[in-house]
């Protein structure tokens, strides 16, 4: 089937990052509003790609994910050349996504195929978040943790740092993007640096916060701005504080990393403590992407509020 | 004195399930007029929220003065302790 006869094609660009996932997200906007749709004549084209990510392919990993979960096309066509199929291949996903374009369902041991792997000093850790059995909560704890510990382990308050990290973007997926069960969260880094990036397509943040600042009438770049605010959850008078996106954002400003997160038609980008929403193309659900240079770590114990330390909460340490 | 290892939660305490799990174990043997020994030595990190659902849940619930006589927290590190005390402080506002 020539170009011309497809009616819909998503590209990835030649360069699939973080300076290119914005256009990405753009161009993914009409297929959420595609479920049932079983539309004939899609082409999924990777065949440009020569370099990606781990962002880029969990993008393009999630948008499958999505499109054929609730049948937005039929028949698609998957398009890719030696390149592309070689950095899908690089980061554990070539498998899950051609069987996805082949066989449109992907059951639970498929995902349990991925794996940590070392590839020239780089560690790339994907890691399947299922919410079927306790199959995730279980490998994160015995396999996936201890094997980003043991590699950077001659910087253990590095190690504090993103598990961190970790533990609130986990948090916040387990809790907040209830809709969606097959999630993949993924960690890419070198000694210098590393990159975690997760993607659902649950409700997103604009849904379940704008609810709760409905009276406020905010609009979704607003409401994104909000989210990111100490003790904002829309959860509130609950177990939720409101303190997981704050304190990623302040450990990104710290260390003078990054934090891009993508939902619903806006964006919020933190770059080395330069802060910036605006509207981008709608992605159901959320994207969250963090980069931390790892050369002076920052953890709880430094970000903890003065005040606090000097409460006198009745503990009993030992 | 009842000790709790939470080594099989670690290094990451960050799921609902499991923090209801943590302070359950913690409840029962309160509940047997035990005190509980809590040794944090492997975890890393805990999520907030777990810190509030099982820190702050119980700080509230027992009072501040039985909560330190009969909660020991053990070996945790700078971090944890940290995080446990805003789970505390955010727990206590929203009494």
């Amino acid at each position: 089937m020539s170009l011309q006869s497809f009616k819909r094609t998503l590209s990835a660009p030649k360069y699939f990052n973080v300076n290119t996932a914005l256009d990405f997200i753009n161009d993914c906007e009409p297929i959420f509003k595609l479920k049932g749709k079983l539309e004939p004549h899609f082409l999924l084209d990777l065949s440009k790609m020569k370099r990606a990510s781990m962002l880029g392919i969990l993008l393009i990993y999630k948008i499958i994910d999505f499109a054929m979960s609730n049948r937005c096309f039929n028949s698609p066509v998957l398009k890719y050349e030696d390149d592309s199929e070689d950095e899908l291949e690089r980061f554990g996903f070539r498998e899950l996504i051609f069987d996805y374009v082949d066989n449109a369902k992907i059951e639970d041991r498929d995902y349990k195929k991925l794996k940590v792997t070392f590839s020239d000093n780089f560690i790339i850790a994907p890691q399947a978040l299922l919410r079927s059995e306790q199959y995730s909560q279980s490998r994160l704890n015995k396999i996936y943790f201890p094997a980003i510990e043991d590699y950077y382990k001659e910087n253990p308050k590095a190690v504090d740092m993103i598990f961190l990290v970790f533990s609130e973007v986990l948090l916040n997926f387990w809790e907040h993007a209830v809709a969606d069960t097959k999630s993949i969260i993924v960690a890419n880094g070198n000694k210098q640096n590393i990159e975690i990036a997760c993607a659902d397509t649950g409700n997103g943040i604009i849904t379940t916060l704008g609810t709760h600042l409905a009276e406020f009438n905010y609009s979704g770049d607003r409401i994104l701005r909000e989210a990111i605010k100490k003790g904002v959850t829309s959860k509130s008078m609950t177990n939720h504080m409101g303190y997981g996106l704050w304190v990623l954002d302040e450990i990104v400003t710290r260390t003078k990393g990054k934090l891009h997160i993508y939902s619903q038609g806006v964006y919020y980008y933190n770059e080395r403590g330069k802060k910036k929403t605006g509207k981008c193309g709608y992605w159901q659900g959320t994207v969250i992407y963090i980069s931390l240079p790892l050369s002076s770590p920052v953890t709880w114990a430094d970000i903890e509020p003065k005040e606090n330390k000097e409460l006198e909460l009745q503990i009993n340490w030992a | 004195m009842k000790e709790i290892i939470l080594d099989k939660y670690s290094p990451i305490i960050s799921d609902k399930l499991v923090g209801d799990e943590i302070y359950n174990l913690i409840r029962s043997e309160l509940a047997r007029g035990q005190k509980v020994s809590v040794d944090l030595k492997l975890i890393k990190s805990m999520a907030t929220f777990c810190a509030k659902q099982i820190f702050g849940r119980l700080y509230l619930e027992l009072g501040s003065e039985k909560f330190f006589n009969t909660i020991i927290l053990k070996n945790a590190s700078d971090d944890v302790k940290a995080i446990i005390r805003i789970g505390i402080q955010s727990a206590l506002e929203e009494r």
